[in-house]
Parts: C-alpha cells; sequence; structure tokens
C-alpha cells in the first residue's frame, strides 16, 4: 500500500494525465457485470508516449473511451492537468475536450462523409480560418488543394491524416491514439508512424498509444502498459518489457508476434498460449490469467496479485520471470 | 522440370509428401499447382497481369502485398471462385487444365482436392447451420457417404483441429465459438476431405497474435501431417517468414519479387519488397530504436488507374535516385531470373 | 422463456389498452354526438339528453372508457335492461347490433381474402424476386423490375376496377364477386374471391418481390455464401440452402406484420368488391361515426398485429440460432 501512496504523491506533482483504478462494469446478463476494466491506473508525463497494448477484449479501448469521456467510468477517478475531470459534465468538460483529442483506426468511419475537409479539420466550433487550415494540411503532410475534398476521395493513409489533423487543431495537450496504423496497409503504416512521431516532437505532444501491434508500440512508446482481462499486468519502461519481459503473459505475447526474418523464426523460443483470452463476463478467480499460465500454481487460483516492482517496472504476478 | 519449377528445386524441399491417401489420383512428378501467366479482369479493369507460380505438395507458398496488389484475386482465380471474371493463363492443378475448364470439373475439386479458408471466420461461416452440419456437408458430398458417417467425420475433424468436447461443439453455432475457434471450424472443414491444396487467405489477420500463433501452428502441424500444399495469403511478413518456404510480392496485380523466403529477407531484390522490409519495425532493442522509420511514401495503386511502365515506379526511390530513367515509366519489367525472379528495371543487389 | 413470453402477453395487453384509450380519446375530441345521430332528426333536446344518458355519454370520458374495458372481460347491461355478453364491445349506434356479433359474422370473409392473397403474393413475389436478385442487371431482371414498380403504384381501386373490366365485363370469365361461405360452396368461394385476391395480391407481391430481390442479393455477397462454393457445393445448394434460408428471414418478420393487418380486413378491397368483411364494417364505422363499431373494428387490427409481432418473434427464434429469448 505504501508503494500505491508514494505513486500517488509523484503522480500529483509531473503527471499529465493520472488515471487511478479506473473501473468499467457493463451490465451483463442475469444482473451480472461484466467487468471490461478492473482496476487500471497509471499515470502519463506532459511529452510521453505510452503504449496500451493487449488482446481484442482486455479493456484497453474502453480505458481510452473513459478518459476522453466517451464512456462515464463506473468509479476510480482521471486527473488531467493536475484537475479532476472525472466526473466533469459535458459543459464543464467543453474547454478539456480541445486539449485531449483522439485518433481512431478507421479513419473513414470516423470522418462525416458528407463534410469537406476544410469543415472537418476547423471542427463544429469553426477553431481555423482556410489558411490555417491549410497550414495543418501540409503539417500532416497532405496538399492545400485537398482542402474542398471530401473523404471519400482519399487513401485509407490520407484519410487517417485528415483524422490526425483534425485531431490537432484544437492545439491538444494529449492524444489518444486508438489503434491508429491498424486498419492501413503495411507501407502505408511506417508513414503515418513516422508522421505521429514528428508531431509529437513539434507540438511536445503526449500520446496514450492503445494498439495491438507490438513492434509498433516498441517503436512508439517510452514506457508500455500491457494490459489481460481488463487490468494491467506489467508496466515499465519499453527496454525492460521487451528484452526482458517479467509477467509471463508479456512473455507469450512477445513470443507469438512473427518475425519478419526466417532465420530468427526458426530458432527462436515460442510460447503458444493454450485456448483464447477468458470472457471478461466470467473471469477465472484468482490471477485472470492462471488458466494459460505454464507457471500457475494454487496460489494463483486465488489470490489476485497485487502490482510489485521487480527489475525496475511493475508486475502484477505471484510468480514473474526471471 | 518447367522453368518455373526451379525455384523450389533450388532451395531443397523440407517435407516430402507422406502418403497419399487412397483415391487421389495418380502422383505425377510435377507441382501440385502450376500457375503460369495468370491474368484475371473485370470488364475492363484488369486486377491480376501475368502472375506465375507453382506450390509442391508439402511446401508452403506466401503470397505477399497490400491492398488492391491482386493476390486475394489470384488465389480465388484458381478455385474458380470469380464470377463475372475474364481468366486467361493456364492453372494446371495436378495434372489438370482449369482455365476454361468445365465449371462442374472445377467445382468437383473444389472442397474435395483443393480448399480455402478465408480472413474473417465468423461472416465466412453460415449463421444458421451447426458447424457439425457445415463440416459434414462438404464431405457427404463429395465422398458420397451416409449422414452418420459424415456426422462422425465432422467430429474427427473438429477433434484433429484441437476442438475440444467436439461432439458437443459440433451441434453448436458459428457465434457460439471464439474467434481462434471458429478458425479452427474453418480449417477443419477445408480440411475434411484431405485435400492436396489449401489457399490460406489472411487467416490470422482478424485473429489476435496469441491465437494466430496458435492457427499458425495447427496448420504448420496438418501440413507435416498430410503433405499438403499451402498457399498462403497475407500482409504480415513476419506470418512469411514463420511459415513459407517460396515468397511471391505482388504489387498492383503483378509479381515484383519471386524466391525462395530466406533470400527474400535476406537479400532482397526488388525497390517495393526492400522499401516493406524496412518500413517494418522491429521487435527486439536495438533495431532503430528512436530512428525515423524508412516508409515507402505514396499509396498503393488503384487497379482502376494504374501507372504506367512499371506500377512501382511513382513511389520507387531507386527510380528517383536515378533521375526518372524513361524505360520505368514506359516499359512494364519483365519478370527475369531463374532462382530469384524480380521485375524490376533497376534491380538492386547482386544475384 | 415463459417468463419471455408472458412478459410479452403483458406488453401485448398494455398496447391494447392502449390503443383503445387513444381512439376513445380521439373520438371523444371529434366534434359529433352519437345521441343525436341516435335519436333521429326529429328529437328535442330533452330527448337527446335521455338518449345521451341512456348510452352513458353523460359519464366523464375515463369512466366511458373503464366501463368499456370492464364490459370487455365483464360483460355489461346497459341503461333498457339490455344485456351485452362477454366479450362486450357494445352496440352498433346504427343497426343495435352487439359489435361482437358483427365482427364475428365478417371475420370469415377477411380471413379468406387475406389469406388467399397471401399464398399468392409469396408464391409470386418471391419467385420473381430470386429470379431478379439471381439474374441481376439483366434485361429479365430490368423488366421485372419496372413489372413490379407499375404494380406497386397503381392504386388498389384502379386494379380493382380493371380486373372487373377485362375480366368481368369483357371477357365474362368471371362471376361478379359476391361473397359465399366456403363449408357451403368451396368452388364458389374461391371463383368469387379470384379477383379480389389478385387486386390484393398485386400490390404486396410487388413490394415482395423488391424486397426479396434486396435481401438474396445481399444475402449473395456475404462470404459464407463463399465458403459454400468454396466447398464445391452445387449452384443450386448455394443458392437454396445458403443463399435463400438466410435471406428469407427478415421478411418472415415483415410477412407476419402485414398478413396481421390484413386479417383485420383490407378495407379498400372489401369495398370495392362489395365484400362482407372487417374492413367494410370498419369504412361504414367510420363513415357514419358508429363508435362502438370502430373501436372494436381497430382494436381487432390491433389485436392482430400485435399477436402477429408476438409469432414472428418467437418463430425468429427458431429460425435464426443467434436469436435466443430469456
Amino acid at each position: 500500500m505504501s508503494l500505491l501512496a508514494e505513486r500517488e504523491a509523484r503522480v500529483t506533482t509531473d503527471a499529465l494525465l493520472s488515471v487511478k483504478d479506473l473501473r468499467m462494469t457493463f451490465p451483463g446478463r442475469r444482473g451480472k457485470g461484466i467487468k471490461a476494466v478492473d482496476g487500471v491506473s497509471f499515470d502519463l508525463r506532459a511529452g510521453e508516449t505510452l503504449g496500451l497494448v493487449g488482446e481484442s477484449g482486455c479493456g484497453k479501448s474502453t480505458t481510452g473511451r473513459m478518459i476522453v469521456r466517451l464512456l462515464e467510468p463506473t468509479s476510480g477517478t482521471v486527473h488531467f492537468d493536475g484537475r479532476d475531470i472525472t466526473h466533469l459534465d459535458p459543459r464543464q468538460m467543453l474547454p478539456l475536450r480541445s486539449e485531449i483529442q483522439m485518433i481512431f483506426q478507421d479513419p473513414f468511419a470516423s470522418l462525416n462523409p458528407r463534410q469537406t475537409v476544410q469543415q472537418i479539420i476547423s471542427g463544429p466550433r469553426k477553431l481555423l480560418d482556410r489558411s490555417g487550415v491549410i497550414d495543418l494540411l501540409k503539417l500532416v503532410g497532405l496538399s492545400p488543394e485537398h482542402i474542398d475534398r471530401y473523404p471519400h476521395e482519399f487513401s485509407g493513409g490520407q484519410a487517417q491524416r485528415i483524422g490526425i489533423a483534425r485531431a490537432l487543431a484544437p492545439k491538444p495537450k494529449l492524444i489518444i491514439c486508438d489503434e491508429p496504423v491498424s486498419a492501413l496497409d503495411v507501407s502505408i503504416q511506417a508513414q503515418i508512424v513516422n508522421l505521429l512521431e514528428d508531431l509529437k516532437a513539434e507540438f511536445n505532444l503526449a500520446y496514450l498509444f492503445i494498439a495491438h501491434d507490438l513492434s509498433v508500440v516498441r517503436h512508439m512508446c517510452e514506457r508500455i502498459a500491457v494490459m489481460y482481462l481488463g487490468r494491467i499486468v506489467e508496466v515499465g519502461h519499453r527496454d525492460a518489457i521487451y528484452s526482458d519481459p517479467a509477467h509471463p503473459y508479456t512473455k507469450a505475447l512477445l513470443s507469438a508476434v512473427p518475425v519478419p526474418d526466417p532465420e530468427v523464426e526458426a530458432t527462436r523460443e515460442r510460447i503458444v498460449l493454450l485456448g483464447d483470452p477468458p470472457s471478461p463476463a466470467a473471469p477465472p478467480p484468482g490471477c485472470s490469467f492462471n488458466p494459460r499460465c505454464h507457471k500457475a500454481q494454487g496460489r494463483c487460483r486465488v489470490e489476485v496479485p497485487v502490482p510489485t516492482v521487480v527489475r525496475g517496472r511493475q508486475v502484477a504476478c505471484h510468480f514473474p520471470e526471471e | 522440370m518447367s522453368e518455373s519449377g526451379t525455384v523450389s528445386e533450388m532451395t531443397g524441399r523440407r517435407t516430402r509428401p507422406a502418403v497419399r491417401p487412397a483415391g487421389g489420383g495418380e502422383r505425377s512428378g510435377g507441382p501440385i499447382l502450376d500457375v503460369k501467366d495468370l491474368s484475371v479482369s473485370f470488364g475492363a479493369v484488369q486486377v491480376v497481369d501475368g502472375v506465375t507460380f507453382n506450390v509442391d505438395r508439402g511446401r508452403t507458398l506466401g503470397i505477399v502485398g497490400e491492398s488492391g496488389s491482386g493476390k486475394s484475386v489470384s488465389s480465388l482465380a484458381v478455385l474458380g471462385l470469380h464470377r463475372n471474371a475474364t481468366v486467361t493463363g493456364s492453372i494446371v492443378f495436378d495434372g489438370q487444365e482449369l482455365v476454361g475448364a468445365p465449371s462442374e470439373r472445377l467445382r468437383k475439386l473444389r472442397g474435395s482436392r483443393m480448399a480455402m479458408i478465408f480472413q474473417d471466420p465468423l461472416s465466412s461461416l453460415h449463421p444458421f447451420y451447426t458447424v457439425g452440419d457445415q463440416i459434414a456437408e462438404a464431405y457427404r458430398l463429395h465422398r458420397r457417404t451416409s449422414r452418420r458417417a459424415a456426422r462422425e467425420r465432422a467430429v474427427e475433424m473438429l477433434a484433429e483441429v484441437g476442438i475440444p468436447e467436439p461432439r458437443r461443439r459440433a451441434r453448436e453455432h458459428p457465434h457460439q465459438f471464439s474467434g481462434g475457434m471458429r478458425q479452427r471450424v474453418m480449417i477443419a472443414m477445408a480440411l475434411a476431405c484431405e485435400p492436396d491444396l489449401l489457399i490460406a487467405d489472411e487467416p490470422t489477420t482478424a485473429l489476435d497474435v496469441t491465437v494466430q500463433a496458435q492457427i499458425l501452428e495447427l496448420i504448420a502441424r496438418i501440413q507435416a501431417e498430410r503433405g499438403l500444399a499451402v498457399i498462403m495469403i497475407t500482409h504480415d511478413l513476419g506470418v512469411v517468414a514463420r511459415i513459407a518456404d517460396d515468397v511471391l510480392v505482388m504489387y498492383g496485380g503483378r509479381t515484383a519479387e519471386h524466391t525462395a523466403a530466406r533470400t527474400i529477407f535476406k537479400a532482397p531484390r526488388h525497390p517495393y519488397t526492400q522499401g516493406l522490409l524496412a518500413s517494418v519495425p522491429g521487435l527486439a532493442t536495438g533495431e532503430e530504436d528512436d530512428g525515423r522509420l524508412k516508409a515507402i511514401p505514396g499509396s498503393p495503386p488503384s487497379p482502376l488507374t494504374p501507372p504506367p511502365g512499371c506500377r512501382f515506379h511513382p513511389r520507387c526511390a531507386r527510380f528517383a535516385a536515378a533521375q526518372n530513367p524513361a524505360i520505368c515509366t514506359e516499359e512494364h519489367p519483365l519478370l527475369t531470373g531463374t532462382v530469384h525472379k524480380v521485375a524490376c528495371h533497376l534491380p538492386g543487389g547482386t544475384q | 422463456m415463459i417468463v419471455y413470453l408472458a412478459k410479452r402477453i403483458a406488453a401485448v395487453v398494455g398496447i391494447l389498452l392502449v390503443i383503445c384509450a387513444v381512439t376513445f380519446v380521439i373520438f371523444y375530441v371529434v366534434p359529433s354526438d352519437p345521441a343525436i345521430q341516435a335519436c333521429g332528426k326529429t328529437c328535442t333536446p330533452e330527448r337527446v339528453a335521455e338518449v345521451r344518458a341512456q348510452m352513458g355519454l353523460d359519464k366523464p370520458v375515463w369512466e366511458q372508457f373503464g366501463v368499456y374495458v370492464v364490459g370487455i372481460f365483464a360483460g355489461r347491461t346497459l341503461g333498457a335492461g339490455i344485456e351485452c355478453g362477454i366479450p362486450c364491445f357494445g352496440f352498433s349506434y346504427q343497426n343495435s347490433l352487439p359489435v361482437w356479433d358483427l365482427l364475428v359474422d365478417r371475420l370469415g370473409t377477411s380471413v379468406s381474402l387475406a389469406i388467399g392473397a397471401a399464398v399468392l403474393w409469396l408464391i409470386v413475389g418471391l419467385t420473381v424476386g430470386i429470379i431478379s436478385a439471381l439474374r441481376q442487371g439483366t434485361a429479365l431482371d430490368r423488366t421485372l423490375m419496372i413489372a413490379t414498380l407499375t404494380s406497386a403504384s397503381l392504386p388498389v381501386y384502379f386494379v380493382a376496377m380493371l380486373l372487373l373490366l377485362f375480366v368481368v365485363r369483357i371477357a365474362e370469365i368471371l362471376p361478379y364477386p359476391a361473397y359465399v361461405e366456403l363449408a357451403e360452396d368451396p368452388v364458389a368461394w374461391a371463383s368469387n374471391l379470384i379477383l379480389p385476391w389478385f387486386t390484393l395480391a398485386a400490390l404486396y407481391a410487388a413490394m415482395y418481390a423488391r424486397l426479396s430481390r434486396a435481401q438474396m442479393i445481399e444475402t449473395m455477397s456475404e462470404p459464407y455464401i463463399r465458403t459454400a462454393r468454396a466447398k464445391g457445393l452445387p449452384e443450386r445448394t448455394v443458392v437454396v440452402k445458403h443463399g435463400m434460408r438466410a435471406a428469407m428471414t427478415p421478411i418472415v418478420t415483415i410477412f407476419g406484420m402485414d398478413l396481421g393487418g390484413l386479417l383485420a380486413g383490407a378495407m379498400i378491397t372489401e369495398t370495392v368488391f362489395g365484400l362482407p368483411g372487417i374492413g367494410r364494417l370498419a369504412y361504414d364505422g367510420i363513415v357514419k361515426a358508429d363508435q362502438p363499431v370502430i373501436l372494436g373494428t381497430t382494436l381487432l387490427a390491433a389485436f392482430f398485429i400485435v399477436i402477429a409481432n408476438l409469432v414472428v418473434d418467437l418463430v425468429y427464434a427458431v429460425i435464426d440460432p443467434r436469436v435466443r429469448y430469456s
């Protein structure tokens, strides 16, 4: 507990975004709630990129949506710039909407097909005039002549650039990127990753980078939080997580990612997890990873592991990897 | 040995087929599937333009490409699944020419000797029928067995692809399965009649990475057991590196590069292949750590408006470096080389 | 399942009550005094007041409503000692007959008309729709779709007139329709209903053709149809077993609602052909401001539609395994 208190003290001083014990329970069948997010805490400094990785259903997107208040958290708090924004009403949120922006996975689904690029980027509050929009278009690598076109006239990569320009228009401090490159062609992904990195350097942006592609996350993020079934199982610096994973799930996840090198593929150790991730509607007792974990023992089936510091990162595991 | 067969000759076969099931016809010496100069067009739009490849029993060909590259269209053409498309060239399956063959003959091969699995297993399975019925359906049709025998076969196949409690699960509907389990059902369905060729069209793209690893493992295991020829269509270079013996890189409906998997990754010659490999961030510490990714500029071409000459030249760094030579904008580069085939006017590396 | 069913049936009763109340209020607001009409042309104001009291119209509207609803389940006794048996829907202002008897009397005609027409439009509509879908973009498809568009846009009374003119007057193939009970003479029953059946079916067949075409085209482009082909199934199996099964499911919903509505009378068709059905009864009731008849026919129509809806939902659980009620 002293660890948590220590963390809290630090968080309030320098974190841009501080999430504490955030929970989201969706109503399920027969009154049983589905715990999509079950006590997530992390903080993010200005100008930092935190990766939130995990498989489908682990709650990473739900977490992102709660931070921008597209979803109302069941409990827990979200502090932004030292201010509790968890329960602000829509009018109080309005000034903050410009400081926290979001980029979505499907660029076309998130752009209004009946609006021109200018209307999309300047937004309902007409934040920018025409020249301002043109400046932004240039910044995200589109040409000024695109300004009067409609979303369907663009390729997926270009549409995502428009989505990025829209997110930049209100000059945010934090952008929640929800799988921003996973719907794009491989050769386009690198363009968007580079663009996001350039913009971050130029505007001192902080990103919460939600993705399932571990190589992209490694490239983009300084710190990474691995989620499993609504909880963070390991969070720490990129190099610690990737070269020396402490949670058995992190290790299995990394070994499952195919590497584009047949020689590496032929020789590397591979942990193939059995079964599927369990449903958040019926989580196993104890550590939620225990049914798929090769190290699981009696204790793992009854006791939920509390995050502890192992080799410089936090791990929620009774028997972390050596 | 035909020229297109040499690729696999040079790299050596890892797994030769074990025993072919009875009734599978005569063993021919060549590859099980031999595609030459395949073109597919829909009306005036040519989506695939002169693609040549072959697959041997027990081997895996990876076809890599982005949207609009024609990788899925080519494989659907092999199974004769296109409607309203003009298919030209030659597709020889186990000695039989399929281009221009009566549709009834193709139909009898489909599902029995050539099978296919798709990207999204949920929408690829019929929502109203039990998975057992869906697996049994094709088996009963091709093998002319009783309903009971086909149902038994379905249960057996579900067990083989690693679905627990296969007898009970056979009576369930697709929506009652998880994503990974559905793809296992698809594989069970595809392999029920013991085909010689399995075409897998992005089979793991919709799946989580830990489940993807399971499915790739399963495909590799069954391939080794049965001596199955596999065509793995994917955009994921990692998947190709994990399971392919040979790789065909497609761009804008044409072959860019075609050779053994190890060569593609170690010594790519086509600027597109090189660009693709360079643009993917690595997983290990120390790789391009804080640098920028080497992105390929621009977007893949649309089949509606393909650029003239080499389809890749508008995005090609080597074309720009060579001061835009006219040959790249005017002439379609031919596929050259015997073992390592490249279609480029300015190929890099040495052979 | 039983809990679900109980909930649904309770909802049905609730919906019917609401419809009843709404109809009641509308009637109350309309400036027409049933007492004057019931009394006749030469009537003193005293006599009107007397009639009004006798009919219970002097009471507040909510009380009238309460009496009406209770009457349906318990029966009631009207002013002059007239017994109104269960279910009591009151008496027609025009001929003083119990509304329930009028409804029962005419239900056979409306049901005969609706079911015959439904069989006809399903056969024609679905056949045309599926053929059109499978031949999408061909001349046949375009011709059929123009035909359905024409058929759907012709008013019912116009189709009825055309049929009467050509079939009855010019060609003299059939007699002018006059309703005969099925039990009395099945052949005469059918031959007299042919024209009304075609008239009613013309409109619905066209709508169902367009609907089933759209459904079929959408289904045939689903990935599971591609899977069925990849399994090597013959095209007929692909279309019938895999395509139609899925494409026709949503049509069940619409069919249930349409049939439910028509069981309680096809007003225009019945009126044009002079068929003594519920629709005709409702039409006459509206023209004569006959409140009990309007209420009775409205409630019957609502009852059929709501019940059809419930049946459709239950059937859906059988045909689509993804739907489970709990």
